[in-house]
């Protein structure tokens, strides 16, 4: 079967990772099973790219990160939002809501 | 942060290893977490790496995010800078110009400065040297190289041997020409003949082979090797290590190579690096007219004395004046009948130590003054340049306010404008560095060149000193973001909403406007100062140029040939000189010619005590006289009139004569108005000295030495009665081109005899213009700078007063509308860059001052507070400021008032 798109709502990682983290400071795992579980399996996070993106995002200043101690006494990389990525969160989740209505809109009625 | 990113960027096995322990920690989580749901290990353990896909990938992809990422923000910062940069060429052009100039004046001088000031030999512990000068009276011959510390070869001796617990060793030289012949080629070099402990008292190590030693400096005579110079080898044996047991010629004498001394080791004085290192003992075959090594009553040795360790130079000092006066009682029974002053003054001799770690030199004498007089013009140039730089970052920070405030108001971070700013900044120090730089290489020769033409093939160095551009590039551009940059951050920070208003009269660009006005007056000020001491520089040069030489100095032609150095006996070179003289007479193009054993203007004289017949000396100096051997042609070639009695002919030239020339100085101290014709008089002092010589004319009297010695009291034997005759100085008067007539002397001297060179040929204006270097390149330089100076101070105030108008259009409307006209608006506008001017020239009247009071000693014939050079200056800089003014001024008057009141 073929598909219109090979990777369908591109650029939406930016937006699940900001989303996701919203609800507190996270590891890069955490992050990826947070994701897949809030939307039944469908949307499973491609973890090669998951932390290129983060580490992208942290340059950008909308996240940060902290290496902490784990149970196991492991170094864990946390990741948070900044005040900056609040911002864009809020921004980009009302363009989303805005094009994807479109597209519904689009989709039923055309 | 910014410095955690610099090291991360370094250090990018640290950043990897991160990435690693993150991607280490997700794939343990990821076992786990299949493990519970069933998977075995194995199972768990591959699916979590099939599930992270491909891992080196993953970890390379995830580093680059954190190295390029932050790359990317300053380069993005860069090119926006580059862009905002190029969309202001006037800006951007005006700040580089500034800064170059600045930056490049600054290094030049500096690094000329330090070299020829600052520097030490390159020894170890040059700071342990010292000097040793002769301090006293001397009998018998003083031969002072321009340096004055000449003791003669057994005292110092005596000298080294006594002071053991002193010194690790005192150093003996002279610093000589020597025609060096290797192969078919011979030319004339420097030679520094230095005593057997040379090398190993200064420290100098070999480059090839080996130096000299004290075994090498046992016997006169017996020692014909030589050490070359580092440069020397390289420039004329391509430094070829085989040259090394080659034997060379000098003065005709063979002599083998035994090393090379260490690269940049130039011997002891600046001005003139040796080519050739011969051992103390092999003076006779490199000064073959004189020997000195045993005569106590010949002073030509300079030395150079390392402390011992744990001596300092005042306890040395302190034992050698001890040591010293026994050391010369062995002088005294050479002395003929020493009178009972000079007995009196002779037991004063004494040695004076100096520190020595810089080595000698004479040029550094004669630049001293100079170089530091154009260091602190350039300081003062640099101040201007920051000024400028100041000025114009503050205009700039006025038109990007409104940038700024809208950047911030669309939520740019503060740290990132600021980074912004700094790269902008950053990037007009970095261009106005290169350019800078790049002025530095092509102006330093040039420098060199003006100041001095013993520079030119001096061992000092045309390469800038990066830390000289660095500090300058840094100082610069530092004060200019003090001045410039910040207050505008800070301004837009505290009020961004006024900010986005347009142009309102807020207080921010009032005060701004103020800073830069007074900016633009110490601009003047400073400019001031500069002017006016280049005027004096100029006018002293002018005085200099203009000087009586007492001589004709148009188609004056001069050359040197060393006969002794090629080994001529002295009756053999008595019939060289005449028949060469006699050749040159009969030249095309010739008028005249003469020659002389001491050569005119370049700095050398030669004195001897002199006793007069009938004359009664007040002291041991006033039985003193210039010394001068001469040929019969001479004072007809060179055109200085005859007062009384006759001409020298060549029956003078007998080999008894005993007649001579005085100059109208020495008539008049001698014979106080009496006519001296006749007069009988003989060299040496004190009781019983025969008088067998006769005065038989009076000629006029002329410079000798150096432009700026006083006329002396000169007496001008005939060349013939000399037995030192060794370099020959010839002078002709030419008609026409002298280009030909300098061919047909290589021509007839090389045809006479080819192992002879002819040296310094060329015309007396290049002499002249030679003595005058250093004041011509101050003079030149100093103008030059001013003219910097006051182009800066210009752009400062045209920018001024260009942003004044804009600020103030709406008020120029007004007034029109009121009723006053372009002429007054034009004239308002001028008067305000005048009162703006005459504040700096005031503020900068006690500077002038005190900077006229440190140049005066420098000034020849000028007074250097002179209220109406002071006031040229200042009325030359008002006008140029009125003028800079003028066509903001004018942009004033032309505004329209309707148009002006519309706009807002």
């Amino acid at each position: 079967m073929g598909r219109l798109s090979p990777k369908p709502l591109q650029g939406s990682l930016n937006l699940l990772i900001l989303r996701t983290l919203s609800r507190g400071p996270m590891h890069g795992y955490a992050i990826a099973s947070r994701i897949q579980q809030v939307s039944d399996d469908v949307l499973q996070v491609e973890e090669g790219s998951l932390y290129p993106a983060l580490h992208r995002m942290e340059q950008e200043r909308w996240i940060t990160s902290e290496w902490q101690l784990s149970d196991s006494k492991r170094r864990v990389r946390f990741y948070e939002l900044t005040a900056k990525g609040k911002q864009l969160l809020k921004q980009e989740e009302q363009e989303w809501e805005r094009v994807t209505a479109a597209i519904a809109k689009v989709l039923r009625h055309a | 942060m910014f410095l955690r990113k610099l090291f991360n960027s370094w250090s990018k096995d640290k950043l990897q290893s991160d990435v690693d322990d993150e991607l280490a920690f997700h794939l343990e989580q990821r076992a786990k977490e299949n493990r519970q749901n069933g998977m075995t290990d194995e199972e768990a353990h591959s699916s979590a790496y099939r599930r992270l896909g491909n891992l080196t990938l993953a970890r390379e992809r995830t580093a680059e995010a954190d190295l390029f990422g932050w790359l990317e923000c300053w380069l993005s910062d860069l090119r926006l800078s580059i862009r905002s940069l190029r969309k202001a060429p006037v800006f951007t052009l005006m700040t580089i110009l500034s800064l170059s100039l600045g930056i490049g004046a600054t290094t030049i001088v500096f690094t000329v400065t330090k070299q020829v000031v600052l520097d030490f030999l390159p020894v170890p512990q040059p700071e342990r040297l010292v000097i040793l000068h002769n301090e006293g009276v001397e009998e018998g011959h003083t031969r002072n190289t321009g340096i004055r510390s000449a003791f003669s070869y057994p005292l110092y001796r005596d000298m080294n041997a006594a002071t053991g617990a002193l010194f690790q060793g005192i150093v003996g030289r002279l610093a000589e020409g020597v025609t060096l012949a290797h192969g078919q080629e011979s030319e004339l070099v420097r030679c520094e003949l230095v005593s057997g402990n040379y090398f190993d008292v200064l420290g100098v190590r070999s480059w090839r082979g080996r130096l000299l030693h004290a075994s090498d400096d046992q016997r006169p005579g017996a020692h014909p090797v030589v050490v070359l110079s580092y440069g020397y080898w390289q420039r004329k044996f391509g430094s070829e290590v085989s040259v090394l047991g080659q034997t060379i010629r000098l003065n005709n004498h063979p002599f083998i190579i035994i090393g090379v001394a260490a690269r940049g080791f130039d011997g002891l004085d600046l001005a003139t690096p040796p080519a050739v290192f011969v051992p103390m003992m092999m003076k006779h075959q490199i000064t073959p007219t004189w020997d000195g090594l045993a005569d106590r009553l010949d002073h030509w040795c300079n030395l150079v004395a390392r402390l011992a360790p744990g001596v300092t130079l005042e306890k040395a000092q302190a034992r050698l004046n001890v040591i010293y006066p026994s050391l010369r009682k062995q002088d005294l029974p050479f002395i003929k009948s020493p009178g009972a002053d000079f007995l009196k003054a002779f037991a004063k001799n004494h040695v004076a130590l100096q520190a020595g770690g810089k080595g000698y030199s004479d040029v550094r004498e004669t630049l001293r003054n100079p170089l530091r007089f154009l260091s602190w013009m350039v300081a003062i140039l640099l101040l201007i340049t920051i000024v400028n730089v100041a000025n114009l970052l503050i205009a700039r920070a006025a038109s990007k306010r409104r940038e700024i405030a809208i950047r911030m108001a669309v939520g740019a971070g503060k740290v990132a404008l600021l980074r912004q700013l700094l790269v902008e900044s950053l990037t007009l120090a970095a261009l106005g560095g290169v350019s800078g730089l790049a002025l530095t290489y092509f102006v330093t020769p040039v420098l060199l060149h003006f100041l001095s033409s013993d520079l030119s093939d001096s061992s000092i160095r045309a390469i800038p000193d990066w830390r000289i551009v660095a500090f300058a590039s840094l100082v610069s551009v530092g004060a200019g973001l003090a001045f410039g940059l910040l207050p505008s951050w800070q301004a837009a920070r505290t009020n961004v909403g006024d900010a986005l208003k347009t142009e309102s009269v807020s207080g921010h660009t009032g005060e701004r406007y103020l800073l830069r006005r007074v900016l633009v007056a110490s601009q003047v000020a400073f400019c001031l100062v500069l002017l006016s001491s280049a005027l004096l520089f100029a006018r002293s040069l002018r005085n200099l140029e203009h000087i009586q030489l007492g001589f004709d100095l148009s188609n004056l032609l001069t050359f040197k040939i060393n006969a002794a150095g090629a080994g001529y006996s002295q009756s053999r070179i008595r019939a060289f000189a005449a028949e060469l003289n006699q050749q040159l007479i009969h030249l095309s193009g010739v008028e005249g010619s003469g020659l002389v054993t001491v050569p005119i203007i370049e700095d050398t004289d030669r004195g001897t005590s002199i006793t007069v017949e009938g004359y009664k000396p007040a002291s041991h100096d006033d039985e003193e006289a210039r010394l001068n051997e001469v040929s019969p042609g001479l004072f007809p070639t060179l055109k200085v009139p005859l007062l009384s009695g006759r001409w020298l002919a060549d029956g003078d030239l007998a080999p008894n004569s005993k007649t001579a020339l005085v100059n109208a100085h020495f008539a008049k101290h001698f014979f106080h108005g009496r006519s001296p014709l006749g007069a009988h008089f003989g060299f040496g002092s004190g009781t019983g000295v025969k008088m067998p010589w006769t005065i038989v004319g009076v000629v006029g009297d002329s410079v000798h030495s150096s432009l700026r010695t006083k006329i002396e009291s000169y007496v001008y034997p005939a060349y013939t009665s000399s037995d030192e005759l060794s370099t020959l100085t010839f002078y002709l008067r030419t008609r026409g081109r002298q280009e030909s007539v300098k061919r047909d002397i290589q021509r007839i001297v090389h045809r006479y005899d080819s192992n002879l060179p002819v040296y310094d040929l060329r015309s007396m204006d290049e002499t002249v213009a030679q003595q005058l270097f250093a004041e011509r390149g101050l003079g030149l330089l100093s103008i030059l700078f001013s003219a910097l100076a006051i182009l800066l101070a210009l752009i400062g105030l045209y920018g001024v007063m260009a942003y004044a108008v804009a600020r103030r259009r709406r008020e120029f409307g007004v007034r029109m509308a009121i009723g006053a006209t372009p002429r007054t608006i034009l004239a308002m506008m001028l008067r305000e860059a005048v009162v703006l001017g005459l504040i700096g020239v005031i503020t900068a009247i006690p500077l002038v001052f005190a900077a006229g009071r440190a140049i005066q000693s420098s000034l020849y014939g000028v007074e250097a507070n002179s209220p109406l050079l002071i006031s040229i200056a200042a009325s030359f800089l008002l006008l140029c400021l009125a003028s800079a003014a003028f066509v903001p001024a004018r942009r004033a008057a032309r505004i329209d008032p309707q148009a002006a009141l519309r706009s807002e």
